[in-house]
């Protein structure tokens, strides 16, 4: 059983379409989204804006209740944001952000930030929260901690606060901790080190993460399964190995081929470039969604939805030619 | 000072002036706390046709430099010293009036974020005709078919009907098309791009690139890529320039400078690079954080975080040593 | 959790270099000390009729003269003041505490009652609020308690305004995202994740109003709606009307006390403003 187990979920919101009168619609974020994290494993989940990849990470989380479909942790079913059994596992769900400027409350002190959860959950009696604070900070890697607790946000770096903010996800020990770009906003020399810090930390503290970015480097250095989303739908759920080495979607063929590679001997002579932009999500193409940019897009694609299906030995690819030898899977292997 | 061995503009082959050359290039910021300096003695040039990268992290001076360059500082930021010389003119030395008409013309830049640079309240193809008056010497007839002419060179599809849109109904991608269209309006021979696909998607990312790319294979524009994504460098860049701290303290060519790094944080920058076409186990991460602006460092001043930091990287600042691939400025550099 | 985060300390020490507002603050100061204190440093009871001739010019015995019943005004202006600042104050905390919790309930929940509580706001703003505060005041009786609340009730949809665009733009913020991860409550969520933050802008509003409200009071008073128990600077005003030209230190002194206040107020208010704007901070 995984720990966490995703079936059929999708999220609406309510929108204002602009384009001529303005007239009230929904979006459909995420749609039809099914998958599941096993017990200290990484996954990833990448995509480009507007892929609905936020919007699940917030669903996963409990910041949101989805419109249909069920999210079962260890079992329990926590699919309302607000329900008994998911104030039961609050606990053992929680966040990082992207944005280390704007998780931290700029009027609490470090120490603040951290005895809130601690107190609310109830995880150390209140003498030892200053200890237990303290000890906090250590694990990641801000040490001597009496020096930080006392401080505000905006004395620290962009790669000290995410460091407070990982703390603050640990402080009531999760199972797992669900990362929104965590890395994204930082310097490449930081960013390796937090994600050094995400690794030690999963095995000292047996986590699991879901890890949203749209950085394949990432992807391929930390994590150990990839789910590729696209128009709020998963296109593509694999081993990473696998995925990087012979993708099974047009569309996780394309970011491959458009990610920069940081060797110059390794230049993309020949890539495919996908036209045009993401179509937008409120009314998105009929057929298969990535049918209007896909290079190798066939008629049926454009009337037929694809099903998902089994790829490899573990993967699954919603694509109408997933399993066949095509052109784009055997390019990409080659580059 | 250091960088005195790069006087004479330091072009590989004699009698070939580089289109730009910038030598020294001091620009200081003063506020109540005090002067900083976030670019400090910067030295680089560009020849005709050249892709040249600035890489760095936030803080390290890239984008000041290439403002300072455009001239496009303004109080309390200004340049201090050194000379920028575009096609035998030191641009320091113009009047207001005489660099406005060099920029837009001869000398483009696109940015990060092309909203800050589009009117909201113009359609597209008055903002490019607009651009093309200024430069050209055209009827305005005449500049509407140039402009519609210019969208079409940066592959935007349907390119009338774009043109008669205002920038908040375009995405992303299609706002840093019009930004570039209307850079290249006046066939510019350098284009000075600050980040210009940091805000957008991997795959809008590598369209745009490709355009760029495209515009210096035809045009020949020669470009400064300012950027933190070593990744792009690598795939699009001819030459390097890496930025630590308002200083330049490595260049060569792209493949020197990925193949053998000799600064230590050029180094330590590409190890703690994640590829997505390899799997890192190890990647190394440097200690510390890049200095923040008012930071006053001695010696080099990338020494507090230098694995191999030597007793005379803390006091004396290492000169820049030059040889046929390219330079550095670090003391285990004359050592090794 | 302290009221002034660090950098609305380092923005105080700015504020202490500014010329003007240091005025402002200088004024203010003086002007609390005598509603404080003004009790004490009356040469005579402000109430007390004929401590002096009547309406005699100022002189060394009478420092702003004496009104048309022979009271000393330099001791009614002291007293006075503490009544128009008692006023404004309290006004300006009961529309501050109206106006954040409608606006804190507004901005934080959204939807349908935000739409309620918005179209109830807009219902008060659109009533000039001067003429209702006549009838109010003029409906329930002239007593300082009716005043106060009457302009309170009519100030506080402004207030409310500012709260709700500062909760609207806070409670997406990710640091309230991750409180409610924590599992924090919802009066936690807004008492003390999001309302610390908008505070900023609340203070300068504040600041405003007691002023506004010291001027309605006047403004009230001065058509005869004051309360006769307590000497105003308002009621000065209304009992100086019929001796503007004979007596002109009764209406002069009492006015510029009035303006000389609201004024630095005023002034603080913008510049408190221009500190907490990051935009309009300058650079």
């Amino acid at each position: 059983m995984p720990l966490l187990n995703v079936r059929n979920v999708a999220v609406d919101f309510p929108v204002l379409v602009r384009d001529g009168p303005t007239r009230r619609a929904t979006l459909r974020a995420v749609d039809d989204v099914s998958f599941g994290i096993d017990e200290n494993e990484i996954v990833a989940v990448v995509g480009e804006s507007g892929c609905g990849k936020t919007t699940l990470a917030r669903a996963v989380a409990g910041l949101s209740s989805p419109t249909s479909g069920s999210l079962f942790f260890a079992g329990e079913d926590v699919t309302a944001a607000d329900g008994p059994s998911r104030r039961r596992t609050r606990r053992d769900i929680q966040m990082v952000f992207q944005d280390p400027f704007e998780s931290l409350n700029p009027r609490k002190t470090v120490f603040q930030t951290l005895a809130q959860p601690l107190k609310i959950q109830k995880v150390v009696p209140a003498s030892d929260l200053r200890r237990e604070a303290a000890w906090l900070l250590e694990q990641v890697g801000l040490s001597p901690a009496a020096g930080y607790l006392d401080r505000y946000p905006h004395e620290f770096s962009g790669g000290q606060r995410q460091r407070i903010c990982i703390a603050r996800a640990i402080a009531v020990r999760p199972r797992l901790v669900v990362a929104d770009e965590a890395v994204s906003a930082l310097d490449i020399s930081i960013r390796a080190q937090i994600l050094q810090l995400f690794r030690k930390l999963k095995d000292e503290f047996s986590l699991s993460y879901m890890f949203i970015t749209h950085d394949l480097g990432v992807v391929r250095s930390l994590c150990e399964r990839v789910i590729v989303m696209y128009l709020g739908q998963i296109v593509e759920i694999g081993a990473t190995e696998d995925v990087f080495r012979r993708p099974r979607h047009p569309y996780t063929a394309a970011l491959l081929a458009s990610s920069p590679l940081p060797d110059p001997t390794m230049r993309h002579t020949e890539r495919t470039l996908l036209q045009g932009d993401v179509p937008s999500p409120i009314s998105p193409p009929p057929g298969c969604r990535f049918h209007t940019r896909c290079p190798m897009v066939q008629d049926i694609c454009r009337k037929t939805e694809p099903a998902m299906r089994k790829v490899g030995a573990t993967g699954v690819s919603k694509c109408h030619f997933a399993d066949q030898d095509v052109a784009w899977n055997k390019a990409v292997e080659q580059a | 000072m250091t960088s005195s061995t790069h006087a004479g503009g330091g072009a590989e082959v004699a009698g070939s002036e580089p289109l730009l050359n910038v030598v020294g290039l001091q620009t200081q910021i003063r506020s109540d706390r005090g002067t900083i300096t976030p670019v400090d003695g910067v030295s680089f040039h560009i020849k005709a046709g050249e892709i040249v990268a600035l890489v760095g992290e936030s803080g390290c001076g890239k984008s000041m430099t290439a403002l300072s360059t455009m001239r496009l500082v303004s109080s309390p930021v200004s340049v201090t010293g050194g000379q920028v010389v575009f096609e035998g003119t030191d641009l320091l030395g113009l009047s207001d009036r005489q660099m406005r008409r060099m920029r837009g013309g001869r000398l483009a830049m696109i940015f990060q974020d092309p909203m800050t640079f589009l009117n909201p309240l113009m359609k597209v193809a008055d903002q490019i005709v607009e651009a093309i008056l200024l430069h050209q010497p055209v009827k305005r007839r005449e500049a509407e078919k140039l402009a519609v002419e210019a969208l079409r060179r940066v592959r935007i599809p349907a390119p009338e009907s774009v043109a008669e849109r205002f920038p908040h109904q375009l995405s992303g991608g299609m706002r840093q098309r019009v930004l570039i269209a209307i850079a290249i309006t006046s066939n510019p021979s350098l284009l000075i791009a600050d980040e210009p696909t940091t805000a957008l998607d991997v795959t809008v990312q590598a369209q745009i690139m490709h355009l760029l790319a495209d515009i210096r294979r035809t045009a020949g524009t020669a470009m400064l890529f300012i950027t933190h994504d070593l990744g792009l460098v690598a795939e699009y860049c001819d030459r390097v320039y890496v930025m630590y701290s308002g200083r330049v303290v490595e260049e060569g060519s792209v493949f020197d400078i990925f193949a053998k790094p000799r600064h230590p944080y050029t180094r330590a920058l590409l190890r703690s690079t994640l590829s997505p076409g390899t799997k890192a186990d190890d990647f190394v991460s440097i200690q510390g954080h890049p200095p923040a602006a008012f930071d006053r460092i001695a010696g080099c001043r990338f020494h507090p975080r230098c694995p191999s930091v030597l007793d005379r990287c803390r006091t004396e600042e290492p000169p820049t040593r030059r040889d046929a691939a390219g330079a550095a400025a670090c003391w285990l550099e004359g050592a090794a | 959790m302290t009221l002034l985060s660090p950098s609305m300390r380092t923005s105080l020490r700015l504020l202490k270099k500014n010329k003007v507002s240091a005025g402002a603050t200088a004024v203010l100061g003086a002007v609390l000390f005598v509603a404080v204190f003004g009790a004490a440093l009356a040469p005579y009871n402000p109430g007390q009729v004929g401590v002096g001739p009547t309406t005699a010019a100022p002189s060394p015995a009478h420092l702003l003269g004496t009104d048309d019943l022979g009271r000393d005004v330099f001791s009614r202006i002291l007293a006075g003041t503490r009544a128009s600042v008692a006023v404004g104050l309290s006004a300006a905390m009961i529309t501050t505490l109206i106006g954040v919790l409608v606006g804190a309930t507004a901005g934080y929940f959204g939807g349908t009652i935000d739409d309620v509580l918005m179209r109830i706001t807009e219902i008060f703003q659109v009533i000039p609020r001067f003429f209702l505060a006549v009838l109010m005041v003029a409906f329930f009786g002239a007593n300082l308690l009716n005043i106060i609340f009457a302009i309170a009730i009519l100030s506080w949809p402004e207030t409310a305004r500012i709260v709700r665009s500062e909760f609207l733009s806070l409670r997406s913020r990710q640091f309230v995202s991750a409180a409610r991860i924590a599992g924090a409550s919802t009066a936690t969520l807004i008492f003390l994740e999001i309302l610390p933050n908008a505070l900023g802008p609340v203070v300068v509003n504040a600041t405003l109003q007691v002023g506004q409200a010291m001027i309605l009071e006047a403004g009230l008073s001065y058509l005869g709606l004051a309360d006769r128990n307590q000497v105003s600077l308002g009621l000065m005003l209304f009992e100086a009307q019929q001796f503007l030209r004979s007596a002109w230190w009764m209406s002069l002194f009492p006015g510029a006390v009035i303006t000389l206040v609201v004024l630095s107020l005023n002034l603080l208010g913008d510049s408190l403003n221009d500190l907490i704007d990051p935009r309009r901070r300058g650079r």
